[in-house]
């Protein structure tokens, strides 16, 4: 085999192209990265907002809880089955909560949907990744409302201490939590019994239920499905918030992965430029390396490594800018649930093993034509050249 | 043998490197044009929205609804010139999420009246207005699905539970404007009816037109004036404003595409610039044999400014040429999974944009490669043996 | 063509038969070698010269195995050249045969040391023995101390002692020189002149030389004039 340094060390000698392409290639990289890590991190911020022992019951036919309308009647039959966690005070762990979107103004003069969930007594201890950071829970009968920690700051008085003003009432904020980057934190909570009124929603979206174990859950599942007195559809809340998800991740996967492709046309086309020059630059040596006995195979090897060295140089340099956006988040509608959602570019190594081969690839597809340009060559051309 | 010449010739010093080029320039290019039609297509509803129609829905949230009564009210406002409402059904056919499509429920007569964009067959209208479960479907809808008049649909409630079966009565196209023609709308009295005491008689929103355009703001005001202390307010907004409103909602993934599209021109950049680097490097003692002749650093400069013009129109060029059936490719592939896109997108404008966008690039990524031929001391370039 | 008297009973390690070598430019067949044979013992030192376009580095590419005769038989120890694959070529002049070109052709990337130890990774040999192999053979070229230098950090001279010992590095049965002192000044030619008679007195290497110097040729045991490709 020809040497490897041989490969990296021509590369270094014409630093100004190499670095131009794998520039290029880095960037064709970041963007399929980003772009995976983005909708990784719409589905994991919506997803990691369920608990799996946790069933949330919509009307039958609902996909969503905006969209769910439960009879209140349901509540008590719910709490009362075998499967159903209680909680220190003894209290099964069931709550009827209502989900109603409101338009919040924003610092900039525009506004955003936020959803505004009403909760029951249990709603916080049927969640336990929904912590308070500051503050205290809201008090029932009141309008005291807590914030996720997503909201603070989003719009005037949106802060512990502030008071936001909708549906011609006041709420004052008494707490704000955070809910492991789940969806919840994107939400503002409040007793289901001010917010029904203020909105005129006498029933419920949903209700939530925590069961004892995983096994439990699945039986009670199954026992309100064969229930004649319910027509509701019972999910586990991880399968729930899973579902809310696919919309807006399959629309930033298949335009980011389109855009990916055809900008790995570009950068492709980048990569055979520049190993098209490495060869007729190095006609000679080439020539050479046939003379001293090295085979047409081991130039097309060689040749060939060289550009996956530069795809993988690309797929290095994407991949480390994609994780630098992990600071980054962003906020948009999902139209799913018509709420503002927040999610950032969460990486994971299937991700970065996937930006690396992708990057090597595209090398090496570069070099393909111009590594069987160079071992084709005849020996005696190349020597003269 | 003119300075033009010169440039022609120095660009086919090296044929496939310039075709290669000039292929990744057009690739990006179309592949800016491509990203640039995404964010157009955002914009595209507000832009067709009707000047002279309100949109008045409850002012708590998107969710909340209205009494019908309403109605009457509203038309009595000064400047109201025709009143139509509607409820959003969600009607779910089919299991997965491809099947989605938007439907409602209307009253037909006003309904047609006040979007009158929407293009009927007379006998349609009059077939859909005589059923009181008849529903009137979207041209793509009906493709989509093979659906023709007299079929059944029944769809899953969403927001009402149950099964709702309707029958196809006509199939609207639209002339212009926001309405897209993947919905199913059909008679409130068909839902309404069958509803329990409180569901009865609420709507999503009332569509107003106004006689005169330019007193829209007016109208407004006066509408959610009335209801201002209402158990009820309302929020009345042209439908520009109320899409634009949406719009921005998403901003954050118009802005990502932005980015990616400017991202796109630094591939393009860093493609042209390698190239022409290449060439400079290549011609070090011809261009320095030039400059010994007598020719100007400005003018040695200008070759390769040139030259990198040329490529930048090239692929400029090209990339034009192959942009709207790529993107209408994709809008065939991947429309209907996301619901549905409007067919005639591409503009004049972004094509336009995406040809000096290439320019610009182009011009950009020659000023380091032509700085570079004349850093040298000539002596210097004539001993160098590429 | 010619044999040292005595030496009738010993096969010569590189024998030409009824040669001859014609490229097509086009519709045009040029002829460069006609029916040349040729005899060239193991051990010994012979030098080619002639005009431009007399034939004689085709005539040094068909013994080293870079080219194949239109017509004829190359034979070098035994092997017929002409019947081998390009990949039995290949491995063939890794084994036998060691270059030294006019402009060294060495990779201006990799050190001295890297550039004599490219034809050893074609053999089985240990990191170790390749190490030991490489410091030799810099060592008989009087360049022990330049090993980490690059080509561009060497003089010319300096550069073909590099290139003389990669052709010697694998220890090969056959040197080919093609023009070895022609991009050297005086002093340079001679230093490698005499690296030459070091390689044939001393450790017996076949060498074929071609040159348009006549000082180079006259270190030659042996010197072959070859015009319009026939050997005079």
């Amino acid at each position: 085999m020809i040497p490897l340094y041989y490969n990296t060390r021509s590369l270094w000698a014409r630093r100004l192209s190499t670095g131009l392409t794998v520039l290029g290639l880095g960037l064709v990289v970041f963007v399929f990265s980003a772009v995976l890590m983005l909708a990784n991190g719409i589905e994991s911020a919506l997803a990691s907002g369920g608990d799996p022992r946790n069933v949330i019951l919509l009307a039958e036919g609902s996909t969503s809880e905006l969209m769910s309308n439960v009879e209140r009647d349901a509540l008590r039959a719910l709490g009362s089955a075998p499967q159903v966690a209680s909680s220190v005070e003894g209290n099964p762990l069931v709550a009827g909560e209502l989900v109603v979107p409101v338009l919040l103004p924003r610092g900039d003069g525009k506004e955003s949907n936020i959803n505004a969930r009403g909760i029951g007594p249990e709603s916080f201890a049927i969640r336990p990744t929904v912590r308070l950071i500051a503050g205290r829970e809201p008090r029932m009968g009141t309008n005291e409302v807590a914030l996720g920690e997503a909201l603070v700051g989003r719009s005037p008085g949106a802060n512990l201490g502030g008071e936001l003003v909708f549906a011609e009432e006041r709420w004052p904020v008494v707490g704000v939590f955070t809910a492991e980057g789940g969806a919840y934190e994107s939400e503002l909570w409040v007793d289901v019994n001010r917010l029904g009124p203020a909105f005129d929603r006498p029933g419920l979206s949903a209700v939530v239920v925590r069961t004892g174990s995983e096994q439990a859950r699945d039986a009670f599942i199954k026992g309100v499905e064969e229930d004649s007195r319910f027509t509701l559809e019972a999910k586990s809340e991880p399968e729930y918030w899973a579902d809310q998800a696919t919309w807006l991740a399959t629309f930033i996967r298949v335009l980011g992965l389109f855009v990916s492709f055809i900008f790995s046309v570009g950068a492709v086309l980048g990569a055979m430029i520049t190993m098209y020059a490495q060869v007729a630059a190095r006609i000679g040596e080439l020539g050479m390396l046939r003379a001293v006995g090295y085979r047409r195979r081991s130039v097309l090897a060689s040749i060939l490594i060289e550009s996956a060295v530069l795809g993988a140089a690309g797929g290095v340099l994407g991949a480390l800018g994609a994780l630098a956006t992990r600071w980054m988040e962003i906020r948009t509608l999902n139209f799913q649930t018509f709420a503002e959602i927040r999610f950032g570019f969460t990486p994971t190594p299937g991700i970065m093993v996937a930006a690396l081969v992708f990057g090597t690839l595209m090398g090496t597809l570069g070099g393909l034509l111009p590594a069987l340009r160079a071992s084709r060559l005849s020996i005696l051309d190349a020597l003269r050249a | 043998m003119t300075f033009g010449r010169l440039v022609w010739k120095d660009l086919l010093r090296n044929p496939l490197r310039l075709v290669l080029t000039v292929l990744a320039g057009a690739v990006g290019v179309m592949a800016f044009i491509f990203l640039r039609t995404v964010v157009d297509l955002f914009y595209s509803s507000a832009e067709s929205a009707q000047a002279d129609r309100l949109f008045t829905r409850a002012k708590a949230s998107i969710t909340a609804d209205l009494p019908l009564s309403y109605l009457p009210r509203i038309s009595t406002v000064p400047g109201v010139d025709d009143i139509t409402f509607y409820g959003f059904f969600g009607g779910r056919y089919g299991d997965s999420q491809r099947d989605f499509f938007g439907s409602a429920f209307v009253d037909p007569p006003s309904f047609m009246r006040v979007f009158d964009e929407l293009v009927v067959a007379p006998r349609e209208v009059a077939a859909f207005q005589a059923d009181p479960c008849g529903a009137l479907i979207g041209k793509e809808l009906a493709k989509r699905y093979g659906w023709k008049s007299g079929d059944r649909v029944t769809l899953q409630g969403t927001i009402y539970p149950g099964e709702w079966t309707f029958n196809v009565r006509g199939i609207y196209d639209v002339r212009t404007g926001s309405l897209d023609t993947n919905s199913l709308f059909f008679p409130y009295r068909c839902l309404n009816e069958k509803l329990p005491d409180e569901r009865k008689d609420r709507v999503g929103a009332f569509m107003v037109r106004v006689e005169d355009p330019s007193r829209s703001a007016a109208v407004s005001s006066a509408v959610d004036a009335m209801f201002a202390n209402s158990p009820y307010p309302t929020r009345t907004e042209s439908e520009r404003a109320a899409t634009l409103g949406f719009i921005s909602m998403l901003s954050a993934i118009i802005t990502a595409v932005q980015v990616v599209a400017t991202v796109i021109l630094l591939i393009i950049l860093l493609v042209i610039g390698n190239t022409l680097a290449m060439s400079v490097r290549e011609r070090t003692r011809d261009l320095s044999t030039l400059r010994a002749m007598g020719f100007k650093s400005g003018r040695v400069v200008m070759l390769v400014l040139f030259e990198s013009l040329a490529i930048g129109l090239c692929s400029g060029g090209l990339g034009v040429l192959i942009a709207p059936p790529l993107v209408r490719g994709f809008v065939a592939v991947v429309g209907s999974q996301m619901g549905g896109l409007p067919a005639d997108f591409m503009r004049e404008g972004t094509l336009v944009l995406g040809v000096l966008a290439a320019v610009g690039v182009s011009l950009l990524a020659g000023i380091i490669p032509a700085w570079r031929a004349v850093r040298i001391p000539v002596a210097e370039g004539l001993r160098k043996v590429a | 063509m010619s044999t040292a008297p005595g030496q009738e009973a010993k096969s010569p390690l590189i024998r030409l038969r009824g040669v001859s070598k014609a490229y097509r430019r086009g519709d045009i067949v040029v002829p460069v070698l006609e029916n040349v044979d040729l005899d060239i013992e193991a051990g010994a030192f012979e030098a080619f010269m002639g005009p431009s376009g007399s034939g004689k580095s085709t005539l040094l590419n068909l013994i080293s195995g870079l080219d194949r005769p239109t017509t004829g038989v190359v034979e070098v120890g035994g092997q017929d050249l002409a019947r081998m694959s390009d990949k039995e070529l290949s491995d063939w002049r890794a084994g036998h045969v060691g270059f030294v070109f006019q402009l060294y052709n060495l990779l201006p990337v990799l050190t001295a040391a890297e550039n004599v130890e490219l034809p050893l990774l074609l053999t089985p040999l240990s990191r170790a023995e390749r190490r030991e192999h490489v410091a030799a053979a810099l060592e008989v070229v009087g360049l022990g101390h330049r090993m980490g230098h690059r080509p561009p950090q060497l003089s010319g001279g300096e550069q073909q002692r590099v290139a003389i010992a990669r052709a010697i590095v694998t220890d090969p049965d056959l040197l080919i020189a093609d023009e070895p002192t022609g991009d050297l000044d005086r002093k340079s030619a001679e230093q490698v002149l005499d690296l030459f008679e070091v390689l044939h007195h001393e450790l017996h290497k076949t060498l074929v030389m071609v040159t348009h110097d006549p000082h180079a040729a006259e270190r030659a045991d042996l010197v072959r004039h070859l015009e319009k490709g026939l050997l005079q």
